[in-house]
């Protein structure tokens, strides 16, 4: 007999962890994650913009509001003193009235020969002018 | 002589150059039979964990910068509705003072030209009442004076 080296099998390995999967895994987990920083980054980015030309029409909207808040004021001032004036006429012109309408029936009644008319209104423009 | 179980799968002489070779060489039985126990390969080198490492750390790093940039998103988005609804506030009340604004111009203008008739009524009552007051101050008698006063009362107190 010759010698023979007879080699008793060893029992199998264990099976191998597959860390081809996980690294896939991450992989793709990772694309995600930078698809999503960039989306997010980029939503940011307009949003900020948007914020920007917000702020901007927001001051225009105040300037706009202000300014016309001064007019109305200015207006109702203006308005407040013609109201001021108009009292004043109404108040002289009244005063006015009580000497120049007997002038003007005692002008009219002469210049319409009315002597019945006349004699008053002269004697109440007498009395009030 | 010792023949391999037929359930136990039969182990070639490998020829791995990872394997050891440098095994102390079992001895001889007397028989002259070798029997060589083949010595149990060592685990399987660990794959490296470098990639899994560094695809775990790039994998937080991303999640952290797309979680920081959808809050930043989310209070920009926030900030810029508030003050959209500021200015639509604002632009109410720009409508509301733009209303008052026709009103007090149409209220200022009919004021004016009440003013304006007022003042045209004060300037023709003061010349008939001047001339009235003059005229009835003189005495009774005609005189070139209350000749003209009367002219001018007979000219304007009628447009009263």
């Amino acid at each position: 007999m010759t010698d023979h080296a007879l080699s008793i099998p060893s029992p199998p390995p264990p099976p191998r962890p597959r860390p081809r999967a996980a690294v896939v895994l991450l992989g793709l987990l990772t694309v995600v994650l930078v698809g999503a920083s960039v989306l997010a980054i980029v939503l940011f980015v307009g949003a900020k913009e948007e914020h920007g030309l917000e702020v901007q029409r927001l001051d225009q909207t105040s300037r706009s509001l202000a300014e016309a808040e001064e007019r109305l004021e200015e207006t109702e001032s203006a308005n407040d003193t013609v109201i001021g004036r108009i009292s004043t006429l109404e108040a002289q012109n009244a005063e006015l009235h009580k000497c120049a309408d007997p002038a003007r029936d005692s002008i009219i009644a002469a210049r319409d020969d009315d002597d019945a008319a006349l004699g008053p209104a002269v004697d109440r423009a007498s009395d009030n002018c | 002589m010792t023949t391999p179980e037929p359930d136990q799968a039969f182990t070639p002489p490998s020829s791995n150059p990872t394997a050891p070779t440098s095994f102390a060489p079992t001895p001889t039985p007397p028989n002259g039979v070798s029997m060589q126990h083949q010595p149990t390969p060592p685990p399987p080198a660990r794959p490296g964990r470098a990639p899994i490492v560094a695809l775990t750390a790039l994998a937080a790093v991303f999640a952290i910068v797309a979680g920081l940039f959808t809050v930043l998103y989310l209070g920009e988005r926030a900030d810029r509705n508030a003050l959209a609804a500021t200015r639509a506030d604002q632009e109410r009340t720009l409508a509301d003072v733009s209303g008052k604004q026709e009103e007090a111009d149409a209220t200022l203008e009919t004021n004016r030209s009440r003013e304006s008739t007022l003042s045209t009524e004060h300037d023709l009552l003061t010349r008939c009442v001047e001339a009235a007051k003059g005229y009835f101050d003189l005495p009774p008698e005609q005189s070139p004076e209350s000749s003209r006063l009367f002219r001018i009362m007979y000219d304007v107190c009628p447009q009263i």
